[in-house]
């Protein structure tokens, strides 16, 4: 790839300011690759107006891997003394990597809100079709939107209500609530249920990509294996509460997994032994995931996008149990060797 | 060969500082040298249940800050010469202390008694970090509740990657009917979750509550089925084999015999 700023030679980072916290603006032109040193070379540009505050960052609507971001927050904080605390993005991946791994806040634009107004579930999905417009649209509504509902205000009041912006839910759905088995992961996002994964984070190559297994306690020494053309972690030990296990293909866990120990694939989750804690399958969107368990015993469980409550009374089979999405359904059964095969018809 | 112990449990109030104190009094009634450190920094409570609190003149960061010397701060216990008290400092917290300094001074309290007895303070930041640092072995308390045993389960997994042994379970306030009657969960749930042996099962007693009170540990109390249940953990962790009892005397004729009659109030027996 040329240099990106061989090939925008006339770009430049720039600051605005929301609600008096500057948010430094990365153009969308900028490629990817060379993000990192475009802002390297270029924050020369804006640093007196960030003056080694927090700030937040704005990225328009690229798609960036988690990776990336990472790295451009540690070299803004290292290099520069830049603390990064909140970040304007669109990509739907990273948002959600942004805000558990990198405790960012997240911002998405809502447009022509009054102030105080509450956003409500319904204009949920307005809001995300209108979140994150390109940089561009961004600072020409920042001088067009005025509230009709005010009174003739100075231009600076003008300014913050144009500038209002939606702080996303952060809290964990809470299917609990809801008597339903199934309930969709993303049904307190700004998305709607039916929007697809986001496309950059599912194609194969990206499942090639290893996710960093930053939670990983140092003693885990997992082997990692190809077997059939698909990545599997082999963990032989039982992971115990607060153990975090994040893996971008198959996880095979040999010992149990106790209630408050978390795993999330890319691909299929099989434990051999007790499964109490929280297993997330095909956490990239892989519906075709399965869970298995010698005993499925976890309140809950989740398949691609689905969210199952697991039944209360606990059954005694002698067989493992296996979940599988079955018509948007998470099903929860008896393993008895067929339901790999439709797992692999999907 | 001195060993350095910590009691941990993750979750508050489950008994770590009774269990030190009992453990600390019953090794020293067997005529060991123990020393009790309280390393629960700012919120010191060991002191109160050894009934040592009123003897206080230095403490544990006065020791590592080099304002005394080790000597100077242990309380040695009038009842039992073989036992000490380092106490912590109320003034100050957890991040006083790192666990280097906590290494160097069990180091150095090892050359003078045969038993460490550390209890750590709640939760799994700092206090816990500095707790675990001088320690050989380590003993889990918990009490036959999911959150304590959850957080059981959390403190077993941090003390494995810290590369001590495998811990031990004291497994406290045990209640023997309510097992009985299927409300509370039973020894053996506990420990297929945990899966770490049992080293001592405490039942659950108002002995308990009047001893602490009174600055008097219940290992003291020959009477006392509690006490004695102390005391078998010290034998334990002496090397003996001594079988865990199952307290099932509850089953008893007898008390079957008053359930059934629906008489109220069938004081549950404490083996």
């Amino acid at each position: 790839m040329s240099s990106p700023e061989a090939a925008f030679p006339r770009l430049h980072l720039r600051v605005h300011y929301d609600d008096g916290v500057p948010v430094l603006v990365v153009p969308d032109e900028i490629a990817l690759a060379g993000m990192k040193d475009y802002v390297r070379e270029r924050i020369a540009d804006v640093l007196p107006d960030l003056g080694g505050r927090a700030a937040r960052i704005h990225l328009g609507d690229r798609e960036i891997a988690l990776f990336d971001l990472r790295r451009l927050l540690h070299m803004l904080r290292d290099e520069f003394q830049v603390e990064i605390t909140g970040l304007y993005v669109k990509d739907l991946s990273v948002r959600r990597f942004a805000e558990r791994e990198l405790k960012l806040k997240l911002f998405v634009r809502v447009e022509n809100k009054a102030p105080g107004q509450e956003a409500v579930p319904g204009d949920a999905e307005a809001a995300a079709a209108a979140a994150m417009p390109g940089m561009s649209d961004l600072l020409s509504a920042l001088s067009e939107v005025t509230d009709p509902q005010d009174p003739p205000a100075p231009p600076r009041v003008a300014e913050a209500v144009a500038t209002t912006f939606e702080v996303d839910p952060t809290d964990a759905p809470d299917p609990a609530v809801d008597d339903a088995v199934e309930v969709e992961i993303d049904a307190d996002d700004e998305t709607t249920a039916e929007e697809p994964v986001p496309e950059a984070f599912d194609p194969p190559d990206a499942r090639r990509r290893a996710i960093p297994l930053p939670e990983m306690p140092r003693d885990l020494d997992p082997d990692v294996d190809e077997m059939g053309g698909r990545r599997v972690l082999t963990l032989r030990r039982t992971l115990r509460s607060g153990t975090a296990i994040r893996y971008d293909g198959d996880v095979y866990v040999f010992g149990d997994v106790n209630a408050g120990a978390q795993v999330r694939a890319g691909g299929s989750v099989i434990v051999f032994g007790k499964l109490r804690g929280q297993v997330h399958a095909g956490a990239q969107g892989e519906e075709s995931a399965f869970i298995m368990a010698f005993d499925l015993a976890s309140a809950q469980l989740r398949i691609a996008r689905h969210i199952a409550i697991a039944p209360a009374h606990a059954r005694d089979t002698f067989v493992p149990d296996i979940a599988t999405v079955v018509d948007g359904q998470i099903i929860i059964e008896p393993y008895a060797g067929r339901v790999a095969a439709r797992a692999a018809r999907r | 060969m001195s060993q350095c112990i910590v009691v941990t449990s993750g979750k508050g109030g489950v008994g770590k500082t009774t269990t030190s104190a009992n453990l600390a009094v019953a090794l020293a009634r067997m005529g060991q040298k123990v020393v009790c450190v309280d390393a629960d920094i700012g919120l010191r409570n060991l002191d109160v249940v050894l009934g040592l609190e009123n003897r206080i003149v230095y403490d544990l960061v006065n020791v590592i800050e080099g304002e005394c010397r080790l000597k100077q701060a242990l309380i040695k216990d009038k009842r039992l010469p073989n036992l000490s008290l380092l106490p912590a400092a109320q003034t100050r917290d957890k991040n006083a202390v790192t666990p280097d300094d906590m290494k160097r001074l069990v180091e150095d309290m090892k050359r003078d008694f045969d038993w460490v007895i550390i209890d750590c303070p709640a939760g799994i930041e700092q206090g816990f970090k500095n707790s675990i640092a001088g320690a050989d072995r380590a003993i889990v308390v918990t009490t036959p509740e999911v959150s304590a045993i959850r957080d059981a389960d959390r403190i077993v997994g941090l003390i494995e990657a810290h590369e001590l042994p495998e811990p031990e379970l004291i497994l406290n306030r045990y209640r023997p009917g309510m097992v009985h009657r299927g409300d509370m969960m039973s020894k053996d749930d506990i420990l297929e979750i945990l899966a770490i042996p049992l080293i001592g099962l405490i039942p659950d007693h108002e002995d308990i509550i009047t001893s602490t009170n009174r600055g008097m540990p219940v290992a003291f109390d020959d009477e006392s089925a509690v006490g004695a249940a102390y005391r078998r953990i010290a034998r334990r962790l002496m090397g003996e084999q001594i079988a865990v009892p199952d307290f099932t005397d509850n089953a008893s004729f007898w008390n079957v015999f008053k359930r059934w009659m629906g008489i109220k109030g069938a004081q549950e027996v404490i083996g």
